[in-house]
């Protein structure tokens, strides 16, 4: 049984299955929309590594922070995918999947910069939360104290790591904006 | 025990055993995906045991085709009435095909399942359609009182919301249907025009499931969702002209079939809905702003003059003139301190703009020599538009339909029935499609 992997929270998407020890993953840049490639390549990974949909055991997503329109293609994918074979879904932030993949021996800071400052996210080297993640106008402090990560996604790593936790259920899937906008706090 | 062999490529055989013997076997071929039937035969001994009916139920049930194709002599009665027992219909008769007969040609048809999702604005809705014409269960969602407060849509809410909401309106319409996901046919979905972000989360939710259930990806064109909504329980006949009214269209479209779409007029600037919804802003009526409009103009008179609209003898329109006017009239009038009566306004300007609809829509009528005319889109939904245009068809011989308004107004059923009108084509689209802001009608 394996667990299928979905990234879109940036340019690249990234999308994997992972039987408990190997990967098998597939990543593409993506020029256009990610609606152009993302459904395509899930029908190649599935095919080239000879895995059906009924093989798959449950869905790990990333949910964000990272571009809204992004997020949303990868989101109902897997949504469409957990409700109709009817299996769990687990999220996963993008700041905590950039932590956890990487190994290093020391406290570490994710960031992602948008285009009015960033969002960031701080563990300790045995992925505990040392900042919770948030939003800032200015990161000079985070990058004196702390070292950023920039290893490459750890797709195994990430996947154990969230298996850990709870399942959400699919009708209760939300996008991870972090910061919310105006209207949205107007709801609350 | 029945055994389904494969003869050749095309020609496959049915056996139907009793003790080991055969009892009895169809023979049929197969060419896309219409199954023709060659022979259907039961031996002497075996006769008057239903073994026909197992072997045609069995073949039925088991080989997947859209429709059975036979060809039976017209005298033989116990065949047909058998055929005519699982829905074959004859569609055809070749003349003395038989020595002593005619050939009766028969025909059994699918039922085919499409379901649809619309996420073009603010309505998330899913839809089951049946051979395109029968609503089988529908969902709306509608955000109407998140975009209220700001007096339109959001698009970054709106996608937002479509993401939250597209799973619980997929469930409601599988569980109102009594059905499951591997029933479905085809997977439709509106893909153009529309808000970007909307689009996307139908989209990309519609090819994931197709590709799951390894069943045709259909994308619709939204207006062309608008028009097949006067396809539901009834099927049109072409040709027609289809006036199209919303938000964002303003068009006039001559549909000689099925096939051919020719746009004979088209607004040059402004849509209908949209001028509807910035008198309602002017006026202080809550989004949307038609629906509010109507209902004020029903307790109105006609007393504010208002612009000649566009009379350049084409089938052309143009709204941005009389939206400005009731804009600086309210203005003026607020200048001087007089009191705008808001009921008289929107009377004036509904009729004006509904003369406009049918002059223009007289023109194209007279242009294309069209005796049929559908009005569709959210503005056909408005009751005094209705009414006006079909007592102009009265009185023109003109045959006038419209669907019922919760089909005028975003809905997923009238992308499952202009789906269908795909899908009879083999119109399928690719798993790479994108969604489009912008479009043209198309088929």
């Amino acid at each position: 049984m394996y667990t299928l992997f979905i990234d879109t929270h940036s340019e690249v998407i990234t999308i994997g299955l992972c039987d408990g020890n190997n990967v098998i993953e597939k990543t593409k840049t993506s020029v256009e929309s990610h609606s152009v490639y993302l459904v395509p390549m899930l029908k190649e990974l599935l095919e080239e590594s000879k895995v059906s949909f009924s093989d798959i055991k449950n869905i790990v997503a990333v949910n964000g922070p990272g571009s809204f329109t992004g997020i949303r293609i990868g989101l109902s994918v897997a949504k469409a995918i957990s409700y109709s074979l009817n299996k769990p879904i687990f999220l996963v932030s993008s700041l905590t999947a950039m932590l956890v993949s990487n190994t290093d021996n020391e406290d570490k800071l994710a960031v992602i910069p948008d285009n009015k400052g960033y969002y960031v996210s701080v563990f300790d080297k045995d992925n505990n939360v040392i900042i919770e993640e948030h939003y800032r106008d200015n990161i000079d402090n985070l990058m004196k104290k702390y070292k950023s990560v920039n290893t490459p996604l750890n797709i195994k790593a990430v996947i154990d790591y969230v298996l850990k936790g709870e399942s959400v259920s699919v009708f209760s899937v939300k996008a991870n904006y972090v910061k919310s906008i105006e209207v949205m706090n107007d709801r609350k | 025990m029945i055994e389904n062999k494969q003869i050749d490529k095309f020609n496959f055989q049915i056996n139907y055993y009793i003790d080991n013997d055969v009892a009895g076997f169809i023979k049929y071929e197969v060419t896309f995906e219409v199954i023709n039937i060659v022979d259907v035969f039961v031996y002497e001994n075996y006769r008057n045991k239903g073994v026909g009916s197992k072997l045609l139920s069995y073949l039925i049930k088991n080989v997947e085709a859209r429709k059975f194709m036979l060809e039976v002599n017209e005298h033989n009665i116990y065949a047909i009435k058998l055929y005519k027992n699982f829905g074959f219909k004859t569609i055809h008769v070749r003349k003395k095909y038989y020595k002593d007969g005619d050939a009766l040609i028969m025909e059994l048809k699918k039922d085919v399942y499409i379901l649809a999702i619309e996420s073009s604005c603010d309505e998330t809705s899913v839809s089951i359609v049946k051979n395109g014409i029968v609503d089988v269960a529908t969902t709306v969602n509608s955000q109407i009182d998140v975009h209220k407060k700001y007096g339109g849509v959001v698009p970054e809410v709106a996608s937002r919301m479509h993401l939250e909401n597209i799973t619980f309106v997929l469930d409601e319409t599988l569980s109102k249907a009594n059905m499951k996901l591997e029933e479905i046919d085809a997977f439709a979905c509106t893909y153009a025009p529309g808000l970007l972000g909307s689009l996307l989360v139908g989209l990309e939710t519609t090819k994931t499931l197709s590709l799951i259930y390894n069943k045709p990806f259909i994308k619709v064109n939204h207006m062309m969702g608008h028009i097949y909504a006067n396809n539901i329980g009834e099927n049109m006949t072409y040709p027609l002209l289809a006036l199209i009214v919303s938000g964002g269209h303003t068009d006039l479209i001559y549909m000689k079939d099925e096939k051919n779409i020719e746009y004979v007029g088209q607004t040059l600037d402004d849509a209908v809905g949209e001028c509807f919804d910035k008198v309602a802003r002017i006026v202080d009526l809550p989004y949307p702003g038609g629906p509010n409009v109507e209902k004020l103009a029903l307790n109105g008179e006609d007393t504010y003059k208002m612009p000649e609209l566009l009379n350049d003898g084409s089938a052309n329109f143009s709204f941005s003139g009389i939206k400005s006017h009731c804009v600086n009239l309210v203005h003026n009038e607020k200048q001087r301190g007089n009191e705008i009566n808001k009921e008289n306004l929107c009377c004036s300007f509904q009729n004006a703009v509904t003369k406009s609809l049918i002059d223009k829509t007289m023109i194209a009528l007279k242009k294309t020599g069209a005796k049929r005319l559908i009005l569709a889109g959210g503005v056909a939904s408005n009751s005094f538009i209705r009414e006006s245009l079909k007592s102009m068809c009265e009185n023109n011989d003109v045959e006038f339909s419209v669907p019922d308004k919760k089909y005028c107004t975003d809905n997923a059923t009238m992308i499952g029935a202009a789906a269908f009108v795909l899908y009879k084509q083999n119109k399928f689209s690719g798993l790479d499609t994108n969604a489009k802001s912008h479009e043209l009608l198309s088929l």
